[in-house]
């Protein structure tokens, strides 16, 4: 884990990067390393509980639809943390995937409308305060931000 | 190979009883599908799905949980899932608590199916 600590001032956000490939065993990896970042950082177990799962939604949305091939990619997590905000960025290199324009799922009214999947970027909306992507060059750029952090 | 998901099975006369720790999520989910769509298949066919120890469950596990469910009613078994707090949370955000039976104890999962 790289980490870049904050300045004296506290004006800069503490710096903590993650690297993954797109395949689903590394999510177990990503697990373990949000744990344990929140349990050095003091964060509440519902704190932690909040963000693994933004992580681990986006990142599965990530490697089912961002990529084409067959190839091993490398997906960078990187978190600023700043006064309990805390801003996750994912970077990929997959094809241009925005998750935020897929269309938002109707929760079910009976067990036969549920369905097995599209309930990823539901959660991810339901447990973020701010959301965004962005296409730079040849990535996409998945912001989260969630405010009061702890 | 990474394991994410462990789990114990005991086979009583009128229920099993599957007893899973870790992470439910989407890595392990094909598994946990195939594993317990065979216990089903061999029977009883009802089901006590204990998941209070599960760390975390994401959207690839509530899914598998919703097949589950299906598969378990067609095949006229129960299924009775005890759960925890993050568990619970997780599936009131996507509305699917109002269909799964949740206890906060497997003695209580179990008196259900014997009710």
């Amino acid at each position: 884990m790289d980490r870049f600590p904050a300045n004296a001032h506290n004006t800069q956000p503490a710096r903590y990067e993650f690297v993954l490939t797109n395949r689903v065993d590394d999510l177990t990896r990503l697990s373990e390393w949000i744990n344990d970042l929140a349990n050095q950082l003091q964060i509440s177990a519902k704190g932690v509980f909040r963000v693994e799962l933004i992580l681990e939604e986006a990142v599965t949305n990530i490697i089912n639809y961002a990529y084409v091939d067959n190839e091993e990619h490398t997906i960078r997590v990187t978190l600023l943390y700043l006064d309990q905000t805390l801003t996750v960025e994912l970077r990929d290199d997959g094809i241009p995937f925005d998750p935020l324009q897929r269309p938002e799922v109707q929760l079910p009214k009976t067990l036969e409308e549920a369905t097995e999947g599209g309930l990823g970027i539901h959660l991810i909306r339901s447990y973020v305060d701010e959301c965004h992507y962005q296409r730079e060059a040849d990535s996409n750029v998945l912001t989260l931000k969630i405010l009061n952090w702890q | 190979m990474t394991v994410s998901l462990r789990g114990t099975r005991e086979v009583k006369e009128s229920y099993q009883l599957v007893r899973l720790t870790g992470l439910l999520d989407a890595f392990s989910e094909p598994t946990f599908k195939k594993v317990l769509t065979k216990l089903v298949d061999d029977g009883p066919k009802n089901i006590v799905l204990d998941l209070s120890k599960i760390d975390f469950v994401d959207s690839s596990g509530l899914g598998s949980l919703v097949l589950l469910f299906k598969k378990i009613q067609t095949d006229q078994g129960s299924l009775q899932i005890v759960t925890n707090s993050r568990v619970t949370q997780t599936m009131k955000m996507v509305h699917l608590e109002q269909f799964f039976s949740l206890h906060t104890t497997v003695e209580s999962a179990v008196e259900k199916i014997k009710a």
